[in-house]
């Protein structure tokens, strides 16, 4: 019975976003006066809320008669996993996914003020657009509260073990809150397009930065969490869903940057539209590659394909709404303004120029298997990871080598630009020389780009750092960019040197028998065994001596075995040390009694996620100053 | 001409060449690295060259499966129920590796020896899951 009051106040929820859609759309063409429809969201918010916990309960008191349930999770589950396993799956993952778009209206609703009460119910009318057409595609096609009857087992089949970890708790709902913001400048825009114009760039700009911080934290968790439990020490493999993570993270950071330019000058404003409609189909047309099994990923769920259908159903009819919204509109730009080829409107444009061009050929790369097997009658193709390196760093390192410039840049013209110029240039030399010699062990071709990269990127906050000087203000204001900026050198140098400096060996290792990698010297020195509620590991009692410093410490990597999906997983253990990691992930263990393990040195790369931890914080510090001292 | 048509030409011709350099490099990228897949009846009927990286996959025979005593060399053999092909590989193998189950492999064929040198096997998140390819190069 509970679970069908769950499936109530879905469809209460779905009623009442479709109602709010069609009142203020019907308000604005007869001007027929409604009430504040904003309020409505509260109500859906308490209803999916609600309906969640339903789903969450369902979970918890191990209920099987629900096919969802009893697909993802297990009686022997630790109750803590039980709780997650509630998005570990297609139908739960899109309950939790219409939930935080329900926050984030909220959220905006909360946070924003219209003069006119219609404008408010405009914009929020276009979340409402997208929320009923995911909140009709989980009630009438993916529904988590259906049940199976009669009842087929009472175990459940268990959570993908992949799954069972802290990272799987927070990395969807944190990804999740990155995309669904981005349904919020998407409403403005639209809105906009309604003659929506009290304050949309600045609404757009912060309520970008915002999603784009959590987009951000959730791609950098994924990353980490693909580092350490797929066991193999990679931290990104061009999947398409980690493709599908990113093109909307290129679109947001270049629609913020442009919405900079669309506030302060009132140009770019169309192109500011557009990237917000971009942002969102970027993220439908990820969700339905994703969803739809359609390429071979790591992550596809396996679906049937008339869902697929649906959901690309669903992805067309947003763009062309939105598209034809767009064309019809009539929005100018002010064109008493011109800048010249050295002033920030001109390296604004080369950054969103390089971004979206970015996020276009990774999708494109994405996407070409799909085309590719259409045009050549069934013939299937994979694109391999070098295509993507091949393609990215070079517009990479011009982005970043005109970011570290751009941001000394003044609106309109520079009038002192060969001064400004003369010393970025010699402060990147200075900057490359000192990390060319800090990292002179690391020099490669690769990391010679990534440190002139890092060196232009620093060498713009520096000098930016200097100006506050003569202005305090001007340090506060920028503090949020700075942070981010720096987020991104600092990424940067870790992306270059663990590409190029990471050293790895596959061993096969008796007890007692020793190996040395890099300057460490791994012994195995026995076995162990132990048993969990829900799975049982072998381990691995690696000695690992550093052989510059002869310190010596312990790691045990293990191989689990869980029962109920009768599947194995590897669970590296990681050394942390200040300059890099040293990480063993097991293979298997032969008759003879030993163990293949696969031993390897991981410098700096935690900075890879140190970085984004910069840049998500700067983008929340830049969001909580604008919304606190307007 | 005015300085601002100027600048607008300039930053026109700056688009311009941007979307052509990134094009050229997409396509020159693209045609080095992409690989074909094929089934072992695809690997008999109508064999790649030896030097194009490609992948292959089925599912690993039953009880094809040999070790190498000092090293970490792997044979074993891929069938689409019709032909099969017999894979070298070094290195660690995925935990979803198992016989009678789904497997994709990338490297190089050569047809003299019917061999196909694999570098790179491809493990997948979950076990009920059989990549596409698979799936259809059984049908």
């Amino acid at each position: 019975m509970i679970p069908e009051i769950g499936n109530i106040f879905l469809i209460f929820a779905f009623s009442i976003s479709v109602l709010s859609f069609l009142s203020s759309t019907f308000s604005y063409y007869s001007n027929v006066q409604i009430y504040d429809l904003s309020k409505n969201i509260y109500l859906i918010f308490f209803l999916l809320l609600a309906s969640f916990f339903v789903l969450e309960y369902s979970f918890l008191t191990d209920d099987f008669s629900v096919l969802y349930v009893a697909n993802n999770s297990n009686p022997n589950l630790p109750m803590y996993y039980k709780f997650s396993a509630l998005w570990g799956g297609h139908e739960g993952s899109l309950l939790l996914f219409v939930l935080i778009i329900s926050i984030w209206m909220m959220v905006f609703s909360l946070l924003s003020s219209y003069t006119k009460i219609e404008d408010k119910n405009l914009v929020l009318s276009f979340s409402h657009l997208v929320l009923f057409s995911l909140l009709g595609f989980i009630i009438f096609s993916s529904n988590p509260f259906e049940r199976l009857i009669p009842i087929a087992s009472m175990s459940g089949t268990d959570l993908n073990p992949l799954l069972q970890d802290f990272a799987f708790t927070i990395h969807p709902p944190i990804l999740y809150f990155g995309y669904a913001g981005l349904i919020i400048p998407f409403s403005l825009a639209l809105a906009r397009c309604f003659n929506v114009t009290e304050a949309w760039t600045t609404h757009i700009r912060n309520w970008t930065v915002l999603s784009w911080s959590f987009l951000t934290l959730g791609i950098a968790l994924g990353s980490w969490w693909a580092y350490y439990e797929l066991g193999w020490g990679g931290w990104w493999f061009w999947d398409p869903v980690e493709n599908s993570s990113l093109v909307p993270w290129l679109l947001a950071t270049a629609l913020f940057h442009s919405a900079i330019v669309s506030n302060s000058r009132k140009i770019f404003n169309n192109w500011t539209i557009l990237l917000s409609i971009l942002s969102v189909i970027g993220c439908f047309i990820g969700m339905f590659l994703v969803r739809s099994g359609i390429l071979t990923s790591v992550h596809s769920f396996a679906l049937d394909p008339e869902r697929g259908l649906i959901l690309l159903m669903i992805t067309l009819a947003i763009t062309l709404y939105s598209f034809f919204v767009f064309f019809k509109s009539d929005v100018s730009d002010n064109s008493s303004i011109n800048y010249s080829i050295v002033s920030k409107e001109y390296f604004l444009l080369i950054n969103n120029l390089f971004l979206v061009i970015l996020a276009v050929i990774i999708l494109f790369g994405t996407i070409y298997p799909i085309f590719y097997e259409i045009f050549s009658g069934g013939r299937t193709i994979s694109v391999g990871a070098p295509y993507f390196n091949l393609v990215t760093v070079p517009i990479a390192f011009f982005l970043a080598f005109f970011q570290g410039y751009g941001v000394l840049t003044k609106w309109s013209s520079s009038p002192n630009s060969i001064k400004t110029f003369s010393t970025t240039l010699i402060v990147i030399a200075f900057l490359s020389l000192a990390f060319s010699y800090l990292l002179f062990n690391y020099l490669s071709l690769f990391n010679v780009i990534g440190i002139l990269m890092v060196s232009s990127i620093i060498a713009g906050v520096l000098i930016s750092a200097i100006r506050i000087f003569d202005n305090k203000r001007f340090f506060f204001n920028n503090l949020g960019m700075n942070l981010a900026h720096i987020g991104i050198a600092v990424t940067i140098f870790g992306i270059g040197v663990v590409s190029s400096h990471s050293s790895s060996k596959e061993v096969i290792l008796e007890i007692g028998e020793s190996t040395t990698l890099s300057n460490y010297e791994f012994t195995l020195i026995a076995e162990d065994f132990k048993e969990e509620s829900n799975f049982y590991s072998q381990i691995a009692i690696f000695q690992v001596e550093n052989l510059t410093n002869g310190e010596s410490f312990d790691l045990k990597p293990e191989k689990a075995f869980y029962p109920a999906s009768r599947s194995i997983m590897t669970e590296s253990a990681i050394a942390i040390t200040p300059k890099e990691d040293v990480y063993i992930s097991l293979s298997e263990r032969l008759n003879s009694g030993e163990w293949i393990a696969k031993i390897q040195t991981k410098p700096f790369v935690r900075f890879i996620w140190l970085g984004s931890i910069l840049m998500c914080l700067g983008g929340i510090f830049s969001f909580s100053r604008r919304l606190l001292f307007k | 001409m005015k300085q601002h048509r100027k600048n607008r030409i300039y930053v026109i011709l700056f688009i311009g060449i941007s979307i052509l350099i990134s094009i050229f490099l997409v396509f020159s990228a693209l045609q080095e690295n992409i690989n074909l897949f094929y089934s072992p009846t695809d690997l008999k009927n109508n064999p790649p060259m030896s030097d194009k990286s490609i992948r292959a996959g089925g599912l690993v025979k039953e009880n094809s499966l040999i070790r190498d005593k000092d090293s970490l060399k792997i044979f074993f053999e891929i069938t689409d129920l019709k032909n099969t092909v017999s894979v070298s590989y070094e290195g660690l193998l995925p935990d979803l590796f198992k016989e009678n189950k789904g497997v994709v492999a990338t490297g190089y064929f050569y047809p003299s020896a019917n061999e196909f040198v694999a570098y790179e096997i491809l493990a997948k998140h979950d076990e009920n899951y059989v990549p596409k390819e698979v799936k259809k190069a059984l049908e």
